[in-house]
C-alpha cells in the first residue's frame, strides 16, 4: 500500500518537474520575422511593461468592441478578435459589420481560445486588462498589450492604441475630425442639443442610471445634459422602478435588447416598463420622447461607433420644435 | 400535561372539558391578533419602499385617484406586490406544515427536499428553451417540476435502511437542488440573453412579477390551500406514526396521496409566481408551533397567517436595505433562514442520524 | 467480500500490510487508463498532434508551436484535471465515510459554496485574477469552518455536520445568487462560467497548487484511512479500541476539506465528482479502505478528463466548462443509483 503511494507520489513529482523545465519563454511562437526583432519599444500597460514591435503587422486583439474599433478606424485590420459568445452570426461589434474581412476568429471574449491565437501568428496582441489569468501564456505566443480601458473616455483609449501600434498622428486628425462633427451636430441642432437626457437600462424590478459610461462621455461632450436630478452622480447606479421620476427630463434613451421585435416585447422587461403607469406618468412619456435603441449598437464603444451615435442622435434629439 | 411526539414536538394533553375550552379560546384570540398582525404588516408593506408613502395616500389612492407618482406606485407597484406576498407566503408555509406532517421531519420544507428548485427548472426550461410566454402554458411545468421532485427525492431519501429519515430526505433534496442547479446554470451560460433575464428570476422576488402569473396561480394556490386546511386532524394522527394512524382509523395512503398534492399545488405555485424563495416554509411551521404547540388543526391556520407576516417583513426589509435599490425577497429569507435552520439543529434532538 | 489478498511485509518485517488484489488490479487498469486518455486529450484541438508528437513535447524534445501548445496549454490543463479530479473524489470518499451516507459530498455541505462565493465576489468587482484561487480556497476554509464550528455540541455528530452544512450552503448561494443579480451581465456572464467549474486557461501555477496540497493531503488522508474503518463500528467500540474519536473526525474533515478547497481553487466547483465517484469505487471493490480511497481519486482524476476532452472538443467551435459534462454525467447516474438502491430493499 504505502509503496505505491511513494510511486505516485514520485510519478506526480516528475510529471511537474518535467513541465516545470520547458516553460519559461525563451522563444516565442510567432513567425520568425526578422525585422521585427530590431526596432522594438517598451510600453506600459495595465497589468506591467512589454516590449513591443515598432511596426506591428499581424495584430490579434482580445476585445471586439471598442479596441478593434480602435484598430479599424486606424486602418490597421487585425488577424484575429475574440468575438462575442452565443450564436449569433456577426461576432464582433455590430457597427464594424464589413469591415471587418479578413480578421479570424480566435474564441469568445471571456474565454479566448489560446491555440486559435498561436495559430494567427501574431506579433502583437492587445488584450483587456482583467485577463491577467492568461496573460503570461498570451506573452509566450507574443508582446501582449493590456490596454487599459476606462469604459467611458474613448478618445484617451484611442490615442493609447494608436501610440502602441504607432499611429499616433493619424489618431490626433481623427480625433479632430471627431470633434468638427460634434461642433456640426451642436450647430445643427442648435436649442435641440439643450436638452436634458437620461440613459437607462430597464430590468424586472429596477433601473440602472447609466452615468459615466462611453455614451454619456460622448453626450456630454456633444453638450447634451443629464437631468438635474442625476448631477450628484458620479456612477451608474441602480434604482428602484418606484424612483422611476429620477430619469424623467426631456428625452429618454432606454436600452433594447433586440431591435424591437414585437412578438416578445412584451415579455421583455423593457415592455413591460414603458407600458407601466407610472412610467406613464413622467414628462417624457407624456410627449411622447421616450426612444429605445439598440444596445447592440448603443453599449458599445470607439471612435467609430461614435460617430454612429452621433447619427443616431441627430435623429431622436432633432424631432423637438 | 405534555407528552413527545415522532417529530420532535410534544404534544399538550387535556386533563379536563375545562382546560381544552379555555385553550381555545386562547387560540381563537390569538387566531384574531394573527390576523391583525397580517393586516398591519400588508399595510406597512404598502407603505414602505424607496418612496415612502403615507396611510392616508395609500387610502385616497383607492378612493381619490389623481394620477400622482405616489398613488400610481401604490396602485400598480405595492399593492400587487403585497398580494402576491400575501398568496405565496401562505402558500409556502403551509406547504411546509404539510411537508413536516407527512413527513415526520422538522426538516421538511419545498425548499430543502429540493422541490422547490424542480418547478424553478422546469419553468425556467419552459420560458426559455420551449419558448413559452403566457402563465398559463408555463405554469403546468411548474406543478410537473415539483412533482417529479417530491418523487425523486423521496424515493431516493427512502432507499436504504431506516427509511426517509431527516437527515436522508435533506440530503436528497440537497443534491437535486445542486443537480437543477448545474443544469440551469448550462442553460444560462450558453445563451446571454437567458442568463440576462433568468438570473432575476431566479433570485426570488415578488417585486417585478407579472400579477397575470399570480392570477392564474390563484386557484391552485386556493385548492391547494382548501385541501390543507382541512387534513389537520388527520396530521395529528400521522404525527404519532403509521400504525398508531391506522388504528385510529385512517386510510395513510390516501392521505399521502392527498398531503402531497396539496404540496404540489401549493409550492409550484408559489414557484411560479415568484420564483423560488427559502426558507419561510421551513421556519414559519417551527414559529407557530413554538408559540401554540403541535395541533395541526391549529398550526395550519397560524402558518396561513405567519407565513405571509415573515414573507412581507423579508420583502420590507430588502427595501430598506438597500435604498435606493431594492434586495430581492429571496435573498433576505436566505440569509436569515439560514442561521433558523442551523439553530433548529443544534437544538433538536430529534435530528441525530 | 471475501477476496484475495497480498501480505506484505517492508523493512525487514517491521511493517505489514495486506493488500486487497482487486483493489490493486482496479487501481492499476485506472492509472493506465488515466495515462492514455490524458495522452490523447494532448493530442486534440486546432493543432493536431500525434501521440509521438505529444510525448516528445511532455520530455522536452519539441520545437516551435507543439512545444508551446502541449507544455504551456495542454499539459497543465490535464494535468490540472487529474489532480483536481482525484482531490474531488478522495475529498468525497472521506465525506461519505464518515457520514456514512453516499449522499454527502463536498459539492452540497458547503465547502463549494464558500469558495463561489468569494471568487465570485472577486471576479465582479474586476479584482486581481491571479488571486483568484486564493480567494477561493480562503472561501472553501471559512466555510468549512463555520460549518465544522457550528455543528458542534460536545462531539460533532454525521447528521448535524450534513444539516448545518446545508444551511451555509444555502447562505452562500444567497450571497453569490446576490453578487449575479447586482453586477452587469459582462462580469455575471464571466462569473458563471467559473461556477460551473472550468479548466480554462490552467497554467503550471495551478499544477503546483494541485499538486502541493496532494503531496501533503493525502498521505495523511492514507494514514488515516484504517482509523476511519474502526470508527464506521461505533463511537463506542472505537474509543474502546483507544481511538481518540473526536481528534480523528476533526483530522479527517480537515484533510478532505482541505483536498476539496484545494480542487475548487484550482478549477472551480466541478460539481459530482465528488459525489458519484466514490459510490463507484465501493461498487467495484467493496467499502471504505485506503484502497479504496486511491481508487477513488483515480477514477475522480480519469472522470474529470474525459468529461473536459468531451467538454472541449465535442461541441467545437463552442467549448464549454468541465462541470458542465459533469453535471450531466450526474442525471443518469442519479437515476441508475434510484433503480439499485430501491432494487435492494
Amino acid at each position: 500500500m504505502k509503496r505505491r503511494v511513494v510511486v505516485l507520489g514520485l510519478a506526480m513529482v516528475f510529471a511537474v518537474a518535467a513541465g516545470c523545465r520547458g516553460s519559461l519563454p525563451t522563444e516565442d511562437v510567432s513567425a520568425e520575422d526578422p525585422s521585427s526583432r530590431y526596432d522594438t519599444r517598451v510600453v506600459k500597460h495595465a497589468l506591467g511593461k512589454t516590449e513591443i514591435p515598432a511596426d506591428p503587422q499581424r495584430i490579434v486583439v482580445l476585445n471586439p468592441y471598442a479596441i478593434l474599433d480602435y484598430l479599424i478606424a486606424l486602418d490597421m485590420v487585425p488577424v484575429g478578435s475574440t468575438g462575442g459568445e452565443g450564436l449569433d452570426d456577426y461576432p464582433f461589434g455590430y457597427w464594424l459589420e464589413g469591415r471587418t474581412d479578413g480578421v479570424e476568429m480566435v474564441g469568445g471574449t471571456i474565454e479566448p481560445d489560446l491555440e486559435r491565437v498561436a495559430a494567427a501568428e501574431p506579433d502583437l496582441i492587445l488584450s483587456n486588462p482583467w485577463q491577467e489569468d492568461i496573460h503570461k501564456e498570451l506573452n509566450q505566443i507574443a508582446p501582449t498589450v493590456a490596454v487599459p480601458l476606462s469604459y467611458s473616455d474613448f478618445e484617451e483609449e484611442f490615442r493609447y492604441v494608436a501610440d502602441v501600434v504607432g499611429q499616433a498622428d493619424k489618431a490626433e486628425e481623427l480625433i479632430e475630425d471627431h470633434h468638427d462633427r460634434l461642433q456640426a451636430f451642436k450647430s445643427t441642432l442648435g436649442g435641440s442639443a439643450d436638452a436634458e437626457v437620461s440613459v437607462i437600462r430597464v430590468f424586472p424590478d429596477s433601473i440602472r442610471i447609466e452615468v459615466d459610461s462611453y455614451v454619456t462621455t460622448l453626450l456630454d461632450a456633444a453638450g447634451v445634459r443629464r437631468p438635474p436630478a442625476q448631477e450628484a452622480l458620479k456612477e451608474s447606479i441602480d434604482v428602484s422602478i418606484e424612483q422611476a421620476r429620477l430619469i424623467d427630463g426631456d428625452v429618454i434613451l432606454v436600452y433594447s435588447a433586440d431591435n424591437g421585435a414585437e412578438q416578445d416585447r412584451n415579455e421583455r422587461a423593457v415592455g413591460k416598463f414603458l407600458d407601466h403607469p407610472l412610467f406613464g406618468n413622467l414628462d417624457a412619456a407624456r410627449a411622447g420622447r421616450v426612444h429605445e435603441v439598440d444596445s447592440r449598437l448603443w453599449a458599445g464603444g470607439g471612435i467609430l461607433w461614435a460617430d454612429m451615435i452621433l447619427d443616431d442622435l441627430s435623429g431622436l434629439l432633432g424631432g423637438q420644435s | 400535561m405534555r407528552a413527545a411526539t415522532p417529530d420532535g414536538g410534544t404534544v399538550g394533553i387535556y386533563t379536563s372539558a375545562f382546560d381544552r375550552r379555555r385553550a381555545s379560546i386562547r387560540r381563537t384570540l390569538g387566531l384574531l391578533i394573527a390576523v391583525g398582525l397580517l393586516a398591519w404588516v400588508a399595510l406597512m408593506s404598502v407603505r414602505i419602499g424607496s418612496v415612502p408613502i403615507e396611510s392616508g395616500t395609500v387610502l385616497d389612492a383607492f378612493f381619490d385617484f389623481n394620477g400622482s407618482d405616489e398613488h400610481v406606485i401604490v396602485r400598480s407597484l405595492r399593492v400587487p406586490r403585497t398580494l402576491i406576498g400575501l398568496g405565496v407566503g401562505a402558500a409556502l408555509a403551509v406547504a411546509g406544515v404539510v411537508t413536516q406532517g407527512v413527513t415526520r421531519n422538522p426538516l421538511g420544507a419545498p425548499d430543502i427536499l429540493g422541490i422547490n428548485a424542480g418547478a424553478a427548472f422546469a419553468v425556467v426550461t419552459a420560458i426559455h428553451v420551449l419558448g413559452f410566454v403566457s402563465p398559463l402554458g408555463y405554469v403546468w411545468f411548474a406543478f410537473a417540476g415539483a412533482l417529479c421532485a417530491v418523487v425523486v427525492v423521496y424515493a431516493l431519501g427512502s432507499a436504504g435502511s431506516g427509511g426517509p429519515t431527516p437527515v436522508k430526505l435533506a440530503l436528497s433534496g440537497a443534491v437535486l437542488t445542486a443537480l437543477l442547479g448545474s443544469w440551469t446554470t448550462a442553460l444560462v451560460v450558453l445563451d446571454q440573453r437567458t442568463l440576462d433575464e433568468a438570473r432575476f428570476w431566479l433570485a426570488g422576488s415578488i417585486a417585478g412579477r407579472d400579477l397575470t402569473v399570480f392570477v392564474t396561480v390563484l386557484p391552485f394556490l386556493l385548492a391547494g390551500l382548501a385541501m390543507s386546511l382541512v387534513l389537520g386532524r388527520q396530521l395529528n394522527a400521522l404525527s404519532l406514526g403509521d400504525d398508531v394512524a391506522r388504528a385510529l382509523g385512517q386510510r395513510t395512503g390516501w392521505v399521502r396521496i392527498v398531503c402531497t398534492t396539496a404540496v404540489v399545488l401549493l409550492a409550484g405555485s408559489a414557484v411560479a409566481a415568484a420564483g423560488p424563495v427559502a426558507f419561510v416554509a421551513l421556519a414559519t411551521p417551527h414559529i407557530v408551533r413554538s408559540l401554540i404547540g403541535p395541533d395541526y388543526r391549529w398550526v395550519l391556520p397560524y402558518s396561513l397567517l405567519l407565513g405571509p407576516v415573515l414573507l412581507l417583513s423579508a420583502d420590507i426589509l430588502g427595501r430598506i436595505l438597500m435604498r435606493p435599490a431594492e434586495l430581492q425577497v429571496g435573498i433576505v429569507t436566505a440569509v436569515f433562514g439560514a442561521p433558523v435552520l442551523i439553530h433548529l439543529v443544534r437544538s433538536n434532538r430529534g435530528l441525530e442520524a | 467480500m471475501s477476496s484475495r489478498h497480498l501480505d506484505v511485509r517492508l523493512v525487514r518485517g517491521r511493517i505489514s500490510m495486506r493488500l486487497s488484489l482487486p483493489t490493486m488490479g482496479a487501481a492499476i487498469i485506472s492509472v493506465l487508463l488515466v495515462g492514455t486518455v490524458g495522452a490523447w486529450a494532448m493530442t486534440l484541438g486546432d493543432f493536431r498532434l500525434s501521440v509521438d508528437e505529444v510525448v516528445r513535447a511532455v520530455a522536452g524534445d519539441a520545437a516551435g508551436p507543439a512545444d508551446f501548445i502541449v507544455r504551456t496549454l495542454r499539459m497543465p490543463r490535464v494535468l490540472v484535471g487529474i489532480g483536481v479530479g482525484f482531490a474531488f473524489a478522495a475529498s468525497g470518499a472521506i465525506f461519505q465515510g464518515l457520514v456514512r451516507n453516499p449522499l454527502v459530498s463536498p459539492d452540497i455541505i458547503g465547502v463549494n459554496a464558500g469558495a463561489s462565493l468569494a471568487a465570485v465576489f472577486l471576479i465582479v468587482t474586476r479584482g486581481p485574477m491571479s488571486l483568484l484561487p486564493l480567494a477561493a480556497f480562503a472561501g472553501a476554509l471559512i466555510a468549512a469552518l463555520a460549518v465544522y464550528g457550528l455543528a458542534w455540541r460536545k462531539g460533532i455528530s454525521g447528521g448535524r455536520l450534513v444539516l448545518v452544512g446545508i444551511g451555509i450552503n444555502a447562505m452562500a448561494i444567497a450571497g453569490t445568487t446576490f453578487l449575479i443579480v447586482r453586477f452587469p451581465i459582462e462580469v455575471v456572464s464571466a462569473a458563471e462560467l467559473w461556477l460551473s467549474g472550468t479548466l480554462y486557461a490552467r497554467g503550471w501555477e495551478h499544477v503546483a497548487y494541485i499538486g502541493v496540497a496532494l503531496a501533503l493531503l493525502l498521505p495523511a488522508a492514507l494514514a488515516l484511512s484504517p482509523h476511519l474503518r474502526t470508527l464506521q463500528l461505533g463511537d463506542d467500540v472505537a474509543r474502546a479500541l483507544g481511538i481518540r474519536v473526536e481528534v480523528l473526525r476533526f483530522s479527517l474533515l480537515a484533510v478532505a476539506g482541505g483536498l476539496a478547497a484545494a480542487a475548487v481553487a484550482a478549477a472551480g466547483p466541478i460539481g459530482f465528482v465528488a459525489l458519484i465517484v466514490p459510490h463507484i469505487a465501493r461498487m467495484l471493490v467493496g467499502p471504505f479502505t485506503a484502497g479504496v480511497l486511491l481508487l477513488s481519486g483515480l477514477l475522480g482524476a480519469l472522470l474529470v478528463i474525459a468529461s473536459d476532452v468531451v467538454a472541449q472538443h465535442a461541441f467545437a467551435p463552442l467549448s464549454l466548462p468541465v462541470g458542465l459534462v459533469t453535471a450531466a454525467v450526474g442525471a443518469p447516474y442519479f437515476l441508475f443509483l434510484l433503480f439499485r438502491m430501491n432494487q435492494r430493499t
